[in-house]
């Protein structure tokens, strides 16, 4: 079964160059640009990883992964940041918000692949 | 303290002095015309208090009028004073931009070279690494041309050489098809000749036992018609022709049997004729055992080379998305510098901002000081990347990281 993925990033050229890594694998892929837009693509939809940016309009990152926590359909969805960020402040309140793991811009193909097989559901 | 401070102090000095200076030479006028009274008296005691009182009354006028004016001057003074303290306070405004300025400048300097280094750097290996592939790609292609444009076999390509091999497997075909018909007639001509040989040889039988039985009978006739004596003569006529036919009979199986060995040598005839034809055939299957393997050389040839060039193909395409793997990790810069310039371009934009209220501010009279401390530290704030904090302490600008930073919580 092919396992879907959605990566919410404000950047055109950055989700064009994940489309290519991970469609090139084999996974489906839901783009959101922000998340307000990502919340809307979520609506019930089954998601086996999400993959998002910190700085962000409408709605940055943190926020957005605070919202899909309250969400009942997407409680313990495992959620990676992929984010030029390097403030501690940031990757702590990630971490307490349930985020899996914290991969700083840029990504190199095989660690992305790799992140993306550890951590989306079976 | 600032000369205008100074002054302010010093001016007032000066002026509390000419105040007092001017009772003291109102008093020195009034001693000059007691003196006088005392040292003249009588009329012109008088006149010298009058001359005295004048001079003190004089005195006192100046020092009021001196008073007044220094009085007038001091509050102009101070009222420069003021104007020149506001102008300091504006000029402390302008100071705090200028801070500003000094010190935001050089970081938006380096942060901007920092974006540009890195695009730089970006589009330089993009464009190294696109000509590395174009140039595997063209490896590629002249490898498989070479594959397909012989590969050890003469003067052909893989078309020329499968043309050629099905000329060669249609001959072959041809060869074994003669040589499948003749046989089938051969085969035919002796099943024929095998039906006529049975039945001959039936009746032959037929014929010879015929003429035997005929012959008996024409014998037990000839006895029966000696015992008959003279009424048995004609009868012993007829018994003879009968004996004379049995004879022509067994003389018609005679040449049958000659018939027979003419078919047996037919027969042999056709059987040699079977096994010259046997013979070809072996020769045409050896011969085409011979093409068949002629073919199947060239094929291999032709495969040998296909696979050599797949193999390669298949290390080219592994080599060119590895390249294109590492290709967009550097692609990768638009992101990083497209977020350090937003930083530049909104911190800009806020100074903006700023400008346009101090020179509001300043057109009312009011204070428009900045606090550059507090705005540097609001800038720096907004950072999101390490290369746009390091700028922001004074570190050399920054190249764009090539390894991903993980942190598994």
């Amino acid at each position: 079964m092919t396992k879907t993925i959605m990566l919410v990033d404000d950047s055109d050229s950055l989700r064009h160059l994940v489309r290519i890594v991970l469609e090139g694998e084999g996974y489906g892929l839901i783009e959101a640009c922000d998340g307000c837009d990502a919340l809307s693509k979520l609506n019930g939809r089954k998601v086996h990883l999400i993959i998002s940016d910190i700085n962000m309009p409408n709605m940055d990152g943190l926020t957005f992964v605070k919202a899909v926590r309250n969400l009942p359909d997407h409680k313990f969805a495992p959620i990676i940041m992929l984010t030029t960020n390097h403030h501690e402040a940031s990757r702590k309140e990630a971490r307490e918000a349930g985020v899996k793991a914290w991969m700083v811009k840029p990504f190199d193909k095989l660690q992305l692949l790799e992140m993306v097989s550890r951590f989306a559901m079976p | 303290m600032s000369g205008l401070g100074k002054m302010e102090m010093a001016m007032r000095a000066d002026a509390d002095a000419w105040l007092w200076m001017s009772p003291l030479a109102s008093g020195g006028a009034g001693a000059i015309a007691l003196l006088g009274v005392t040292w003249l008296g009588g009329a012109a005691a008088q006149f010298a208090v009058a001359v005295a009182a004048f001079a003190a009354l004089c005195a006192w006028g100046s020092a009021y009028r001196q008073r007044t004016v220094l009085a007038q001057l001091l509050r102009q003074a101070e009222g420069l004073l003021e104007q020149t303290r506001q102008a300091q306070r504006q000029e402390g405004g302008i100071a705090g931009l200028e801070q500003i300025c000094d010190q935001a400048a050089p970081i938006w300097a380096k942060q901007v070279e920092t974006a540009r280094s890195q695009t730089e750097e970006g589009i330089t290996e993009v464009t190294a690494r696109f000509s590395r592939i174009v140039e595997r790609l063209q490896a590629s292609v002249a490898a498989s041309q070479k594959a397909a444009g012989g590969g050890g076999i003469e003067g052909g390509c893989v078309v020329s050489v499968l043309s050629r091999s099905e000329a060669d497997l249609i001959a072959v075909n041809r060869l074994m098809d003669e040589a499948r018909r003749e046989r089938d007639v051969m085969v035919q001509d002796v099943r024929e000749l095998i039906a006529y040989t049975v039945d001959l040889k039936k009746m032959a039988n037929d014929v010879g036992e015929i003429a035997s039985q005929t012959n008996l009978l024409a014998l037990n006739a000839a006895i029966e018609a000696a015992r008959a004596g003279e009424a048995g003569r004609g009868f012993a006529v007829v018994a003879d022709e009968v004996r004379k036919l049995s004879t022509l009979s067994s003389d018609t199986g005679k040449k049958i049997f000659e018939k027979v060995d003419v078919i047996n040598k037919a027969i042999t005839a056709v059987i040699a004729v079977a096994e010259k034809f046997s013979a070809e055939d072996t020769r045409s299957v050896a011969e085409s055992e011979k093409t068949i393997h002629r073919v199947l050389e060239n094929f291999n040839e032709v495969a040998g080379g296909l696979c050599e060039s797949s193999e390669m193909l298949r290390r080219e395409s592994e080599g060119i998305r590895a390249e294109m793997s590492d290709t967009l990790v550097y692609l990768q810069f638009q992101d990083r510098v497209s977020q350090i310039l937003a930083h530049v371009r909104d911190n800009l934009g806020k100074l903006h901002s700023r400008l346009s209220q101090y020179a509001t501010e300043r057109g009312s009279g009011g204070s428009a000081a900045i606090d550059a401390e507090v705005w540097l530290n609001e800038m720096a704030l907004g950072y999101t990347t390490a290369e746009q904090r390091n700028n922001h302490r004074g570190d050399q600008a920054g190249a764009t990281p090539v390894a991903a930073e993980i942190t598994f919580f």
